[in-house]
């Protein structure tokens, strides 16, 4: 995408996720989305979930990128369950023990896509029906979030199982997530650098001293960190990438979350302070798919395990 | 360069380095002493220089092929993965050759095809012990003399191989200290001139890693000059963006190799749950780094290749070029722990050596905190730091 196209589309993006409680993907099909998403499949969903990031809302837009990378069987629209935390989905004694969350009510879903935990060929329909008692809408961390939560256990033959690559699908969800993670964090990194900029103590600008400039600074290099292996993991495609990236992503937000919230003091813990909204979604968006932490140590043990460094991709 | 092209030579050089399997074995031993392993970096220099490897992107007039620099990194990537250490030879060579190559052309033509084949060791001649950090504060002076040489009087410190080099890229001052920046020269100095002494310093680790230099009265031809009398500072700052291109591509892909020795090397094992999870916890941490290293510097590698002027932005890359190579030596406390600790065997030895010069990682070049003020400054444009206490 050229860099004239990328700020064109970029307005829009912006201009739509600035409009109050607007259907994002409803918006998004209304700018010619499709269309763009087939000319740059890479960029434009980069941009739109950077975006989203910076923007801190949320949409229904994850789904339909699992989707159309699931490809095989899965024909949308279809609402998918997906794994946050400890809570996923597990294949047990012929029964599908079924925890997870949702971005929108089942109820007003067609059908509903849940894969097993480590599923990479196969996923399962739901009739939205036999899970709607099963589903509250969920306040917790981030009530903005609009997550809902699925816990119910329903016979594996009551479910349709459908060929589709969700190896591939999980990598593409992993890569918009690990955008918005970014989007997220620069948009923290900036309400921050406002705050010392401005915010006076002993007659000067708290960001005159050494400790809050320099916490800051970091934030900046894991942020650039996470943007470089967010490049690679775009073009290449690859899972392992996305799920480097992704890992990375919640690490880079961990740590600015952490500088963010002590640098802007006490309003930055209020209410009535943007900041608390990002950090709240940012845990949110660590949370889907496998947070930081428990990542960082699996693709460790991964690498025990073949005693290799996989190869970079060729300059 | 088409990337076919590339292929077949990354091809022909992974061939040729099977090839030369029995020749290079004893490189993949680990020696004991600075002595030795400059020994086995001249033996492999003369074996990369000599199948036309390490020529790719260094000018035709100065040794070299033509070509793109990209070619070279990745045959030096190859290198390191295959095992083998990447010459302490190239790892100054890297930085301070193509400030040669583009001030001093001339110059470069003369003295760089022995020093690319390993034949002499150079090092650089920056610090002293009143100019750290604050590089445009050295005192160092070279007065000019009528016959277009210069005559050097000073003292330069943390000489990395100071002991063993035969080369110097030298900065110092020609006019008065409180011209700061201005008025700086960059020479290349023969360190078997008269009015040279040097003393060795051994870092914590024992290893004679590094030395002082005092020049008195010293003798440097006019033809040694790199770049202009009076725009020292300039080829310094052109020579450190090479610091944060090839020669942090270079760490990055040694710092993997070591990450990969580990994996192999470990005996902690899938059935002891706590030690094989704390185990991966810092393998993946080293990875990650690591990684998004590589992302970043691949980018800056480009663009120095492309002629691109790379600025403020390289510190993130000499910033999480320190955190990885820390990240990885320090994964060897958890996976080799006791041999680490206690062991006596070269190899032992060279992790220790290995973890000390990891912490200069972040010290060298721009300590760490200077690499931090400068994005505080220049990207995220915070206001200017206070001097004044509270």
């Amino acid at each position: 995408m050229d860099v004239d196209t990328r700020d064109l589309l970029r307005d829009s993006i912006q201009q739509l996720l600035a409009s109050d409680g607007a259907d994002l993907v409803a918006g998004l099909a209304e700018l010619g989305w499709e269309e763009v998403v087939s000319d740059y499949p890479a960029d434009a969903v980069d941009l739109f979930f950077t975006e989203q990031g910076r923007a801190g809302r949320a949409s229904t837009y994850l789904d339909s990128v699992l989707l159309d990378a699931a490809g095989g069987d899965l024909r949308q629209p279809l609402t998918v369950i997906h794994p946050i935390g400890d809570a996923m989905c597990l294949e047990l004694e012929g029964r599908m023990v079924i925890d997870g969350v949702t971005l929108t009510d089942v109820q007003s879903t067609r059908g509903c896509v849940i894969a097993v935990d480590g599923a990479e060929a196969t996923a399962h329909l739901v009739d939205p029906d036999r899970l709607a008692k099963a589903t509250t809408p969920v306040a917790g961390f981030d009530p903005d979030s609009l997550l809902h939560r699925v816990r119910i256990e329903v016979s594996m033959s009551d479910t349709e199982p459908c060929l589709c690559d969700w190896r591939g699908a999980i990598a593409a969800g992993r890569r918009a997530l690990a955008s918005e993670l970014v989007g997220n964090g620069s948009a923290m990194l900036d309400i921050a650098i406002d705050h010392v900029r401005q915010r006076t103590q002993f007659g000067r600008p708290i960001g005159t001293n050494q400790t809050p400039r320099h916490r800051l600074a970091e934030c900046h290099v894991q942020l650039a960190g996470a943007r470089g292996l967010m490049d690679t993991a775009w073009q290449s495609g690859s899972p392992w990438d996305a799920w480097v990236a992704k890992t990375y992503a919640g690490y880079a937000s961990d740590t600015t979350s952490r500088t963010c919230l002590q640098v802007c003091g006490a309003i930055g813990l209020t209410s009535e302070h943007v900041l608390g909204g990002y950090a709240k979604r940012a845990r949110v968006l660590d949370a889907l798919y496998g947070g930081w932490r428990a990542s960082v140590q699996d693709i460790g043990m991964t690498l025990l395990r073949r005693e290799t460094i996989p190869a970079g991709p060729l300059l | 360069m088409s990337a076919t092209e590339t292929d077949r030579i990354l091809g022909a050089f992974e061939d040729a380095l099977t090839a030369s399997a029995d020749l290079l074995a004893g490189l993949l031993e680990p020696a004991r002493g600075l002595d030795a392993q400059l020994a086995n970096s001249r033996q492999l220099m003369n074996w990369l220089f000599d199948g036309g490897w390490v020529r790719w992107g260094w000018p035709e007039e100065a040794g070299g092929f033509g070509g793109s620099s990209i070619t070279r990194c990745q045959i030096l990537e190859r290198l390191a993965l295959r095992g083998y250490d990447i010459p302490h030879h190239l790892q100054v060579l890297e930085v301070v050759g193509p400030a040669v190559v583009n001030h001093a052309p001339q110059l470069a033509a003369t003295v760089l095809p022995g020093a690319l084949r390993g034949d002499e060791l150079w090092c650089q001649g920056f610090s002293e012990p009143e100019a750290g950090s604050d590089l445009a504060a050295l005192r160092t002076r070279a007065t000019p003399r009528d016959d277009g040489g210069f005559t050097i009087n000073g003292h330069k410190i943390w000489t990395s191989y100071g002991m063993h080099a035969d080369r110097m890229v030298l900065l110092a001052r020609t006019g008065p200290l409180t011209d700061r920046h201005r008025g700086l020269v960059m020479l290349l100095v023969d360190l078997d001139s008269p009015g040279i002494e040097r003393r060795p310093i051994a870092l914590a680790s024992g290893r004679e890693e590094l030395a002082e230099f005092f020049f008195t009265d010293v003798v440097v031809h006019g033809d040694r000059l790199i770049g202009e009398a009076g725009g020292g500072w300039s080829v310094a700052m052109d020579l450190l963006q090479y610091e944060r291109g090839t020669y942090a591509w270079m760490r990055m892909a040694m710092a993997t190799n070591r990450l990969q020795e580990l994996l192999r090397q470990t005996t902690v094992n899938p059935w002891a749950a706590d030690r094989y999870g704390q185990a991966g916890s810092v393998v993946g941490q080293a990875y990650l780094h690591l990684a998004a290293l590589r992302a970043r510097t691949s980018g800056t590698v480009q663009r120095l290749a492309a002629g691109e002027v790379v600025g403020e932005q390289t510190s993130i890359d000499k910033i999480l070029l320190s955190t990885a190579e820390q990240d990885v030596l320090d994964a060897t406390e958890v996976l080799l722990n006791t041999e680490m600790l206690i062991g006596d065997q070269a190899g032992d030895q060279r992790w220790r050596e290995e973890w000390w010069y990891s912490r200069a990682a972040s010290i060298y070049g721009g300590a760490r905190e200077i690499q931090h003020s400068i994005i505080a400054d220049r990207v995220l444009k915070l206001p200017k730091e206070s001097t004044v206490g509270r």
